[in-house]
């Protein structure tokens, strides 16, 4: 079903996700003074069992960031950083950093709770994006952290999806500074039972 | 001319995704990288030297028009299927002996909050069935904070589980 999309659709959602990620990547640049670029968007319908491989190596050290959508289109968004980048993301947003550097001993409460605002402000400056692009209203949860492999973390989005379909469809953007050392990757998986409203919405706005 | 690194050489462990069962006899062996809220069962019959694996998703029940291949991504089915596979007829089965792995909750604040993650419940999914067919936990690493990673080998039984924060070590 999701892997019988045409071109035009998966177009479309290439535009939905650049425009989504084009304003997170401006929230991040804000927040952490540096210049913040995008790479041209992927979208991937995949079966369940690939979902996991597809949002990072499986033993990759990360800091992820999950938020539930709700309102009009039912989603989860997720958004990466690679942990040994994590602690130059603190420096610029709090001015300070774990000790250690990358090290994965648990953050303190102003740094986890730091990189939870950080989640909850490019989670939000891409959804009002994609909410204003498409008409459709989108109310995410706050978001929920973890500091882990990428593939431990991917079961809790496989599991959501899992639920209701046997694939998925991946939305994925990378954030860059110009040197990589600071950066990460957002991620949209649209409720799969809610493909029929996304696709309304882009044929609507003509995207 | 053969070159010791050749002759010492085991096959690379085949990795099992999820949704997927599979079984091994030595020297193969079986692996999941980066588990997190899912969970991996691992029988083993120690007489023969086979073993295999479930990667579980979700406890179910799965819906009624699940296909056969779908209906594997649940804990009930797939632990069955992995049973059959091993012990075809109902008094083999007590030679077999089970491993738990996984079933962690990942993500800390989540809202809305549940009373029971979905990691500890496919964990009480998963025993549930082994009981109800008569398969032994002889140990288990479940629950907790964290993603781990594993190696099972049917030769020996063993299950060399690490994590990001612990070093390796065998159940």
């Amino acid at each position: 079903m999701i892997r019988s999309l045409d071109e035009a659709s998966l177009d479309a959602l290439r535009e939905v996700s650049n425009v989504g990620a084009g304003h997170a990547a401006t929230a991040l640049a804000q927040m952490t003074g540096r210049t913040i670029q995008i790479t041209i968007p992927k979208v991937r319908c995949l079966p369940l069992g690939e979902v996991t491989s597809a949002l990072g190596a499986e033993e990759e050290p990360v800091a992820a960031l999950h938020q539930r959508v709700y309102g009009d289109l039912q989603a989860n968004q997720l958004l990466v950083f690679p942990l040994e980048l994590v602690h130059r993301l603190l420096q610029a947003v709090i001015g300070s950093a774990p000790r250690g550097g990358a090290a994965l001993s648990d953050l303190s409460e102003l740094e986890s709770s730091a990189l939870r605002e950080v989640g909850n402000i490019l989670g939000s400056a891409y959804l009002n994006a994609v909410s204003r692009l498409l008409g459709l209203t989108l109310i995410p949860t706050v978001p929920g952290l973890a500091l882990d492999m990428a593939g431990a973390v991917a079961d809790h989005l496989v599991q959501e999806i899992g639920e209701v379909s046997d694939e998925a469809l991946v939305l994925e953007t990378a954030l860059t500074a110009g040197e990589s050392d600071l950066g990460g990757r957002v991620y949209l998986l649209p409720h799969p039972g809610d493909l029929p409203t996304l696709l309304r919405s882009i044929e609507e706005r003509s995207l | 001319m053969i070159l010791p690194d050749q002759v010492l050489s085991v096959p690379e462990p085949r990795r099992v995704g999820i949704g997927q069962v599979r079984t091994a006899r030595s020297p193969d062996r079986l692996a999941v990288h980066g588990l997190g809220s899912c969970v991996v069962v691992f029988l083993h019959e120690p007489r023969t030297g086979r073993g295999g694996l479930a990667h579980i998703l979700l406890p179910g029940p799965p819906p009624a028009r699940a296909s056969a291949e779908a209906r594997l991504k649940y804990a009930g089915p797939a632990v069955r299927a992995l049973v059959l596979e091993l012990a075809e007829e109902a008094n083999a089965r007590h030679r077999l002996v089970a491993k738990i792995i996984g079933g962690a909750s990942m993500f800390t604040a989540e809202a809305p909050a549940r009373l029971e993650s979905i990691g500890e419940r496919n964990v009480a999914a998963v025993l549930t069935a082994l009981e109800e067919l008569g398969v032994p936990v002889v140990a288990r690493e479940t629950g907790g904070g964290i993603g781990r990673s594993l190696v099972a080998d049917p030769a020996t039984g063993l299950v060399r589980v690490w994590s990001l924060r612990a070093e390796s070590r065998y159940l």
